[in-house]
This record gives structure tokens, C-alpha cells and sequence, in this order.
């Protein structure tokens, strides 16, 4: 294996012979989304900034469509994670430099104004949308948002696009965070070109540049405390053969957890962090989506193109959207019922696939538990709404496929047929679903450090200050008051520059 | 006597023997070539060194109950899963995955981690048309020489480099 050589400034597990102590104005835990952006703002602003980062570092020249390789090193657990209810929710998270932001889709869209009124509405200061416009337009400029180049949009794609407007249905290109993306359909495994502005390539190297410190491979044990007070945190780092390594101490005067909706409520849990709100790790919501395989006649070749090029936007009010998103043969083989032959029978139509799901905005929310020994514990129990508005997007994206042209579609409900026609369609619809034969994913996991001004309500501030703590800020998705209802990128690094801005309006006002 | 260490999560002789029974009848019968059986494995093994200890245990112990579930079966008459012809494994296979709702859920996930490795090895992509990696060259390639200095342009912003890179 040739040895990875990182960038200034990036220490891995390998390259730390033994314990280390290090002292800094900011430690931030985890490089995603909000931990990258708020490291690279803070250093922009002049403070020293450590990021001790859980997962690996991969840089772009390592990434390669291999897929169980991917799992294994970009992802938690190897993306194999669950909220569990009836039915269990599937999800993904990145672990790696760069966090999620690695192996999202890359859709970056603007927090939607219903939303941001209704944030503020539940006791969230300045998150109007006029306040947060000139926030959106410093990441979609950073970021490279903008939408795809024709050339790299694929068959599936169009084909998605076809049968949405042919049911008269409002559709919109996505924006992506990508510079000129050249439509490989690798955003998953890692974008082997760059292309995709992931934070592997933008605020991470954007921290590095700024004198930031990062050390990867180590998993923060505990933020360590001085009554109230936040003081560094306490890692180990692991050895690439995952034996353990040494630990990390790091003083500082402010911490930053930013591990995503489900690490953060349980490290600040596990370090002895409690919200008066009762919140914390509660109000989990998750975006619950469904996959549904339409098998066209034509060949496809849904892997030559963009992940995912559009999407269906008419029923936005109704909490659903609607897209087609290639994923490799492996992938697809996933939740099928088929084994053996007839599984063979099924991939060898892999070429013809439009592989296409709907999200669906939550109607109940979860639970983010600490359970010694197992570590975070996700709930998730679907309501009689949610299981209505899943039924219903998986309603709308099997007549789209049908409409596009599509000869069979499989539905993602555990016993359900096959179906050829949209008569066919409304038969496995007209008898009774039960809500446990669902099989939904995510890989959206937002809100279970809830942001507000109000202690009893919320777990951080309005700008991710720890409600009775000091010195520990949350800069993730769990911010999120309740569900963003599109792919939640843009918004988590909108507001990770917000709070940042308002954590060095702070520090320069009293000196930390 | 020299003593080779046995990476951690090895999977045990019996464990293997399971998958290996088990792969025969989820994945498809004629597979490219015999030997993919040992890279699935090998890729399947380290995938289960990769999930989390509760992920591991409920998957392993799962591949475990099955083993023995099957000497309950009219077609194992008494033998595990791992010592039944491919016949009468399918046979047993299918009358589990007639079982209780859990059971199919069950299956479904010990299916899908020997699927997923299956259909992600290289020979078994090609043969499905599917062979990503000259694609990734030729568009990488294309996107280089089309908008190679405004790509340069782009990187520079996101560093903080260029012009317009203010607050």
C-alpha cells in the first residue's frame, strides 16, 4: 500500500508515536459540514483551531469505485447503521476527513423560507431569511453551488425528468455543490476527480491553510470539564491495523462538538452534559426515504452520469420530494427480497434500471440514547402520518417510473409484486400496508441539539452556545428545531459560519 | 515453532463454512469463476471487522442460528445448514424466509452483506456491463481539458485565495 502523505498541519494515527498534549484557543470535534466550516472560519478569524477527527484521511487520489473498500474506511460501521422502530430506519453516516460531506450526493440547496419562518417562530433569533441570504450566498460562492453541466447528466436522469413532466409535475435542477462535475456517479464512494467541493477539498484544506491542526483517526472519549465549564477533550487514537494508539489531550478555552446529529448528543452525554430542557438527544428527525427500481426496455446506463440531476418538486408543501439517484450493482442488491437465480435474473437488467426514491419531511421524531458498552442508541417509530406521506411518495415515484416508460417497478414494501402498469400499481395499493413492511433508509439525521433562546426549550442557543454550560458550542444538523425537508448541507454549513461569526464577535469582545 | 497472529474478527472455520453454504444459495448459481467464493469471503470478513461490535454479534450469531435452525427443518433431518447439497439448502432457505416477519427482515440483512460483495467484485461488474473505472477516466479526462482553468479558478476560492474569497 503506497503511504498517504497528508498536508501540513494533518496528523494521523500513524504519524504520533506516543501521548501528545496540545493547547489551542478551539478544539472542534469532527471535519464535516459544520466542523470544517467552523475551524476554517475561526482560523480565518485569527484563533488557533484544533480538529481531532474520528475517521480516516482519504484524499481525493485514494478514491476508487470500490465499494465494500469505501464502506470500510469512509463510512461508520461501514454504513451499516440503524434507528430502530417498526419499521427500523436504515442509515449512513461519513466517517473519514471531511465527514459526510465525502460521500453525500452533493445537493446543496438553500434552507427553504417556510422553514426558516418557522425556526423562528419557535424561538430562534436571527434566522430569518433575509438574515441568512448573504450566509447562503458566501457558501454557494466558496463551495463552487451551481447547477450541473448538461453533458453530465445521465439517461436515468432524463428519463426521471420525463415521466415527472408528463404527469405535469413542477421539477427543478438541482444545485450542487461541484465544479463541473463531470457526472462519473462516484459522489458516493468518494468523488475521485474533486469535482464534488466536499469538505475534504474546501474547508478543511481551507482551515490547514489558515494554521489549523487536525488530527485524524481519533475518537474523542470525553470533553473534558471545569465545573460548568468546557476545557479541551480527551482522545485515542487508532493505529491503521485498529489497534489503539496513544491518547490526545487538548486544552482549550472553547470546544466545538460538530459529530452529526447522533455522535454529538451522545459525546456531550457521555462527558456529563446535561440540557435543562430534557432535550437533548431527543427531537431526532430523519428524513425517512424509500427506494423504488423502475426496469425500462431501453438501456440506461444509469451510472453514466450525475448521482442525482433533478428534483420533483411539486409536492414540496406535503413534506415529499422525489429523485432519481444511480447506485453501483452491489447497492442495488440491497433489502431485495430475490436471492440465487432470480436475483441473477433481475441484475442482469442492471443497465436498464432507473434506480429513483422519495424523502419524506418527519411527522414524529426519535431518540438518541448512550448505552455503556454499545455507544449511541437511535430510535426512530415511524407515526400513522409518516407512514401515509412514505406510502404516498412511493405512490409518486413508481407512476413516475411508469410514466417515463418503465416495463416492471419494485416497490420497496416487503411482500409487495412486482407491478407493470399504473392499474397494477393502484391494486398493491388498494389493500392494507402495514407500516413495519417499509423499508426506508437515511441519510439525513438532524436536530437533536435543538437550537432556540429558550433553556427549557432548547438545548443550545440560537448561535450553538450549550445552554448552561460555558465554552461549548454544537455546529452540526443537530441545530436543526425540526426538519429541513431537503438535503441538509447547505443549511449546516450556512449556519456553521453564522455561529462562528457570532463565537469571534464573542471572543473578541471578552477576550475569549 | 513460529506463531502467525489471527487478525482480530477473524471469522472461526465453522463461521466460514456457514457463508459459504449460505452465498451458495443467495448469490447466483454459476458465478464467474470458483474462486470468487474466496474473495467474497475474504471482503465479507473484513466488512464485519468494520461494523460496530453489536452489528457484528447480531450478524454473526444470526449466520449461527441459522446453521443449527436448519437440523429443525424437514430438509436438513437433523444437519446443519453448512452440511446440506445446494438443493436442499435452497429448500431450507426458502422455508425461513417463509417464517415470521423478524425472520425475513433477518435474512434479508445476511443476504444483503453476501450480495453486496458478490456483485461488487470486478469480474462480476464487467459482466453485468457495468465497469466504472474507464468511465471515471474518460470523463475525469474530458472535464480537465473542457474547463481546466476555471476549475483552478474554483479551487483557489474555496481556499481562500482568489478574488471574491472576502466575507
Amino acid at each position: 500500500m503506497t503511504a498517504v502523505v497528508a498536508p501540513k498541519g494533518l496528523v494521523t494515527g500513524d504519524d504520533v508515536p506516543g501521548d501528545l498534549e496540545v493547547e489551542c484557543d478551539v478544539v472542534v470535534v469532527g471535519s464535516g459540514a459544520g466542523g470544517a466550516t467552523t475551524a476554517a472560519e475561526l482560523a480565518d478569524g485569527g484563533l488557533d483551531v484544533v480538529v481531532v477527527e474520528e475517521g480516516g484521511y482519504h484524499p481525493t487520489a485514494s478514491f476508487a469505485m470500490d465499494v465494500p473498500r469505501a464502506l470500510r474506511t469512509l463510512y461508520r460501521d461501514a454504513g451499516v447503521q440503524t434507528a430502530f422502530g417498526r419499521p427500523p430506519v436504515a442509515f449512513s453516516e461519513g466517517r473519514c476527513v471531511g465527514g459526510s460531506t465525502v460521500v453525500n450526493g452533493g445537493m446543496s440547496f438553500r434552507t427553504p423560507d417556510r422553514v426558516l419562518q418557522r425556526w423562528a417562530r419557535e424561538g430562534v433569533r436571527a434566522i430569518t431569511p433575509e438574515v441568512m441570504a448573504p450566509y447562503f450566498e458566501r457558501v454557494e460562492r466558496r463551495l463552487s453551488v451551481g447547477p450541473q453541466d448538461p453533458e453530465s447528466i445521465g439517461r436515468d436522469s432524463e428519463l426521471f425528468r420525463a415521466g415527472a413532466e408528463r404527469q405535469g409535475w413542477r421539477l427543478i435542477p438541482n444545485t450542487r455543490n461541484q465544479l463541473h462535475c463531470c457526472g462519473c456517479n462516484a459522489c458516493l464512494w468518494g468523488c475521485p476527480t474533486g469535482a464534488k467541493r466536499s469538505m475534504l477539498v474546501t474547508n478543511v484544506p481551507r482551515a490547514l491553510h489558515r494554521g489549523a491542526r487536525l488530527y485524524a483517526d481519533c475518537r474523542v472519549e470525553r470533553i473534558t470539564r471545569d465545573g460548568e465549564r468546557a476545557t479541551g477533550v480527551v482522545g485515542r487514537f487508532r493505529r491503521r491495523d485498529r489497534a489503539p494508539g496513544p491518547t490526545l489531550r487538548v486544552r482549550a478555552s472553547v470546544v466545538v462538538a460538530a459529530g452529526g446529529a447522533v455522535q454529538s448528543p451522545a459525546l456531550l452525554r457521555r462527558s456529563g452534559f446535561r440540557s435543562a430542557s430534557g432535550r437533548l438527544g431527543r427531537n431526532l428527525t430523519l428524513h425517512p426515504n424509500a427506494r423504488v427500481i423502475g426496469i425500462f426496455d431501453e438501456p440506461v446506463r444509469g451510472w453514466h452520469g450525475v448521482h442525482q440531476a433533478y428534483q420533483v418538486r411539486e409536492f414540496i408543501d406535503e413534506g415529499i420530494l422525489l429523485a432519481a439517484a444511480n447506485l453501483p450493482p452491489a447497492l442495488v442488491t440491497l433489502g431485495l427480497p430475490h436471492h440465487g437465480a432470480e436475483l441473477a435474473e433481475l441484475m442482469a437488467d442492471y443497465d436498464r434500471m432507473v434506480i429513483a426514491g422519495c424523502l419524506v419531511e418527519d411527522t414524529t421524531t426519535g431518540r438518541v440514547r448512550t448505552v455503556p458498552g454499545l455507544g449511541p442508541v437511535v430510535s426512530y417509530q415511524l407515526d400513522g402520518a409518516g407512514a401515509r406521506r412514505a406510502l404516498r411518495g412511493i405512490t409518486l415515484t413508481a407512476q413516475t417510473l411508469l410514466a417515463a416508460g418503465a416495463r416492471r417497478v419494485l416497490l420497496p414494501l416487503r411482500g409487495a409484486p412486482e407491478v407493470r402498469s399504473p392499474h397494477e400499481l393502484d391494486a398493491v395499493l388498494a389493500g392494507p400496508v402495514a407500516m413495519s413492511d417499509l423499508d426506508l433508509f437515511t441519510v439525513h439525521l438532524m436536530g437533536t441539539t435543538r437550537m432556540g433562546d429558550d433553556a427549557r426549550q432548547a438545548v443550545v442557543s440560537s448561535f450553538g452556545e450549550f445552554h448552561g454550560a460555558t465554552g461549548l458550542y454544537v455546529a452540526d444538523a443537530g441545530l436543526f428545531p425540526g426538519p429541513v425537508g431537503i438535503n441538509p448541507m447547505e443549511t449546516i454549513v450556512a449556519l456553521a459560519i453564522r455561529n462562528a461569526e457570532e463565537l469571534l464577535e464573542k471572543w473578541r469582545r471578552h477576550g475569549r | 515453532m513460529i506463531s502467525v497472529r489471527k487478525p482480530d474478527h477473524a471469522l472461526s472455520r465453522r463461521q466460514r463454512r456457514t457463508l459459504r453454504a449460505f452465498a451458495g444459495v443467495v448469490c447466483p448459481p454459476d458465478p464467474p469463476l470458483d474462486t470468487v467464493w474466496t474473495d467474497v469471503l475474504a471482503d465479507v470478513e473484513r466488512f464485519l471487522a468494520a461494523t460496530a461490535p453489536g452489528t457484528r454479534a447480531l450478524l454473526l450469531m444470526s449466520f449461527t442460528v441459522l446453521d443449527e435452525r436448519a437440523r429443525l427443518t424437514p430438509e436438513g433431518r437433523g444437519r446443519r445448514f453448512a452440511d446440506l447439497d445446494r438443493f436442499r439448502a435452497e429448500a431450507c432457505y426458502r422455508r425461513l424466509a417463509r417464517g415470521s416477519r423478524r425472520t425475513r427482515t433477518l435474512l434479508i440483512l445476511m443476504k444483503g452483506v453476501l450480495t453486496l460483495h458478490y456483485y461488487a467484485l470486478p469480474q462480476v461488474e464487467e459482466a453485468l456491463g457495468y465497469h466504472p473505472a474507464a468511465y471515471v477516466r474518460a470523463t475525469a479526462s474530458r472535464r480537465t481539458e473542457r474547463y481546466g482553468e476555471q476549475i483552478r479558478l474554483g479551487e483557489r476560492l474555496a481556499l481562500g485565495d482568489g478574488p471574491g474569497t472576502g466575507p
